[in-house]
């Protein structure tokens, strides 16, 4: 049986119940970096093979880590995974940057992933995976459905178990999803930025779970509707061609518009091109609001953050929150 | 209406000609000097990259001027540069500057000349009638401007390699671009490109020289202004370096209009050179900085120059990748990322060290 490596970095956080079911169907050994989900910092070097983002430089300390441990790599290159709309053109590069960095004889599944071709781009993705690992399509055809509809199922629970399960166990599929019930008292913060900032502990420090500490129940982009997200992104006077930009802002001003809200956090890494360009954009939109302006905190997030870092900042955004929105324009 | 545009290069010379031919008010936004940084840094966040911080204080400073209407160029995915637009102009509302805004589409396509018609349907209405007849005129003129601009740079990076009194080409070319300045028509153009070559070819220079080779690639921006790499080309060119860059304007225009056969030619061929690294087109110069990197050791080029602003997005990519392309291929390849806080001491510093190896090399290998 062959043993297929899935760094648990960038879009793991966004696919990972689809790959490895889909892997896993197949017959295969999933083995995931940093199985103990403790991070990677402070407990292992971390690799600087281009200095780039802390996200992007995680993704090569995790595969580097995986190289020896498994038969194949599986790091798709990412060109799009909307409709219209493409990734970071770091992602494109991504599978060349760690051939180069894990050595040219580590073999890695690097077919593209490009929505905007075809009409069923993960059919056709996975079709070319099965083909270059010698699988037959109706084998692969019944594999990729079934992760499919595992996926939709894990987005769906997705915002539930954010707000009842520890950072560490929320891509555990055999973990169900809890029931929960908010306290009434409870603040409702909203968390945007990319899902590896939201997620890796290496990356976010768990900004989640100290916000539930502090009293806040969670709220998620992926609890907003997409149409309710895509109606903002694109009143805008120019059409943001990257997909997580588009979710970000428009999830942003979603959250903006909305009642029900206290308040929202923006975690963005530091270098990240989209996230330097939008917080900018997002900064001064919240700022020049003319209905009363909400509070919004952008972390920025690297290698040196820490946690009480983080905490303290968030502790004090909590309590202005508290105090309900100011109204009127701020100065 | 008084319309304005950023700095790059040479670009105001040609841009200053299309809007006098056209009979248009204009502002040329002030040399980007260190105000200009201040104010596009104080406006935006650190990670964005340096054009949008130049582009931004240049906008700055002539909307201060009495400037009213920004011509910008606009451009697509994946770089950052597609959305400046969208960002800059809410930060331009946000400081209470009132403007206009113009975009230049990258691509002749339906949605880009839909926005270009609500853009221009106020700016229209104060144009006359002579504005727009002679608009043609104007690019045409504006087009031969940049070509000549183009002619005596290219000229420049030849003689600079080989003067004999440090400093004598840089006042020439200055000398010639002035007088290219200064003319207003097609055939006034032509006399005062001869003449600049003539200047140029006054230079007194070292014909035994046998000046050092090399390539400066990267992020468009940063190799195309002088302002932003603190003169990297002519710094090199001074230490007796012959410097070539593919990086034009009339190169990236013809490009994105898909015109010039010789020019898409030899783009195609740095990008198939780069596919042995890179397996797909990252965008942007990403590719072609690889690709010429590799076609360049193969054309017997002593070392490689790879420009980026700090944080740009492909060139973050393609600089991971050129170390290792340098080292497989035995080729000096020289990063430098700029940004606000450079000083050109460190850069002088670099540039010198990375020759004196060249020079050693050369030695060598002889």
């Amino acid at each position: 049986m062959k043993r297929v490596g899935i760094p648990k970095a960038l879009l793991y956080y966004r696919f990972s119940p689809l790959w490895s079911t889909f892997f896993r169907e197949l017959g295969f050994e999933v083995v995931t970096s940093d199985p103990g989900g403790r991070g990677f910092l402070g407990h292992q070097p971390i690799s600087y093979f281009e200095d780039s983002c802390l996200p992007m430089k995680l993704l090569v300390s995790h595969c580097l880590d995986l190289a020896e441990k498994v038969d194949v790599l599986f790091l798709p290159r990412l060109i799009s995974i909307h409709r219209k709309y493409i990734m970071c053109p770091k992602f494109r590069g991504a599978p060349d940057i760690i051939k180069l960095a894990a050595g040219r004889e580590t073999e890695v599944i690097d077919e593209s992933f490009d929505s905007r071709l075809g009409s069923n781009p993960w059919g056709s993705f996975s079709r070319a995976v099965g083909k270059r690992l010698g699988l037959r399509w109706g084998e692969v055809r019944a594999a990729s459905r079934g992760a499919h509809s595992v996926q939709e199922g894990f987005e769906r629970d997705l915002a539930k178990r954010i707000n009842g399960l520890p950072i560490r166990d929320l891509f555990a599929l055999e973990v169900p999803t809890p029931e929960t019930h908010g306290h009434p008292g409870d603040l409702n913060i909203a968390f945007i930025g990319h899902p590896y900032n939201l997620y890796d502990v290496d990356v976010g420090k768990d900004v989640l779970g100290m916000a539930k500490k502090f009293g806040c129940r969670i709220r998620i982009a992926d609890s907003l509707g997409g149409h309710e997200i895509e109606s903002k992104a694109s009143g805008l006077s120019k059409e943001i061609y990257w997909s997580s930009g588009r979710e970000i802002v428009g999830a942003a001003l979603a959250f903006l518009a909305r009642d029900d809200i206290d308040g929202v956090v923006f975690l963005s890494s530091f270098k990240c091109g989209i996230d330097a360009l939008l917080q900018e954009y997002l900064k001064r939109v919240f700022k020049v609001q003319p209905a009363g302006t909400m509070p919004f905190l952008t972390l920025s997030l690297d290698e040196h953050t820490t946690v009480q870092g983080l905490a303290t900042r968030l502790e004090a955004f909590v309590e202005i929150c508290k105090d309900g929105r100011p109204r009127g324009p701020r100065t | 209406m008084k319309v304005t545009f950023p700095h790059l290069g040479t670009m105001h010379i040609f841009c200053k000609a299309i809007a006098e031919t056209a009979g248009i008010d204009y502002v040329v936004p002030p040399k980007t000097s260190k105000r200009t940084l201040t104010l596009g840094v104080k406006n935006s966040n650190e990670c964005i990259c340096l054009p949008f911080k130049v582009i931004l204080g240049n906008f700055i400073e002539a909307l201060e001027l009495g400037a009213d209407t920004i011509v910008m160029v606009g451009s697509g995915p994946p770089c950052r540069l597609g959305l400046y637009d969208l960002v800059q102009k809410v930060i331009i509302e946000d400081l209470g500057l009132p403007y206009r805004w113009l975009t230049i589409p990258p691509r002749l396509d339906w949605p880009a000349l839909v926005k270009n018609r609500e853009e221009t349907k106020e700016l229209k209405k104060e144009l006359t009638f002579k504005n727009i007849a002679t608009f043609p005129y104007a690019l045409w003129i504006g087009w031969k401007k940049m070509v000549a601009c183009e002619r005596l740079e290219k000229l420049a990076l030849r003689v600079r390699a080989r003067e004999i009194v440090t400093g004598r080409t840089e006042k020439m070319l200055r000398r010639a671009l002035g007088g290219l300045d200064e003319a207003k028509t097609g055939e006034a153009i032509q006399r005062a490109t001869i003449e600049g070559e003539r200047i140029l070819g006054s230079v007194d220079q070292d014909g035994g020289h046998e000046p050092l080779r090399v390539a400066i690639v990267g992020e468009l921006y940063t190799v195309m202004d002088p302002q932003i790499n603190r003169g990297v080309e002519r710094k090199l060119g001074e230490m007796g370096v012959e410097v070539t860059r593919t990086s034009w304007f009339s190169s990236h225009i013809m490009r994105s209009l898909g015109v010039g056969r010789e020019n898409r030619n030899e783009r195609l061929r740095y990008y198939q050179a780069s596919l042995q690294y890179l397996g797909y087109d990252v965008g942007a110069e990403c590719n072609v900085s690889i690709g010429e990197a590799i076609v360049r050791a193969k054309d017997g080029y002593d070392g490689i120059v790879h420009l980026m602003p700090f944080a740009c997005m492909p060139e973050t990519t393609a600089s991971g990748i050129l170390d290792r392309v340098g080292r497989d291929l035995g080729l000096p390849v020289l990063t430098l990322i700029l940004d606000e806080q450079e000083n050109e001491g460190r850069i002088i510093t670099l540039l010198e060290a990375f020759v004196d190896m060249l020079t050693w090399r050369r030695q060598e290998f002889h």
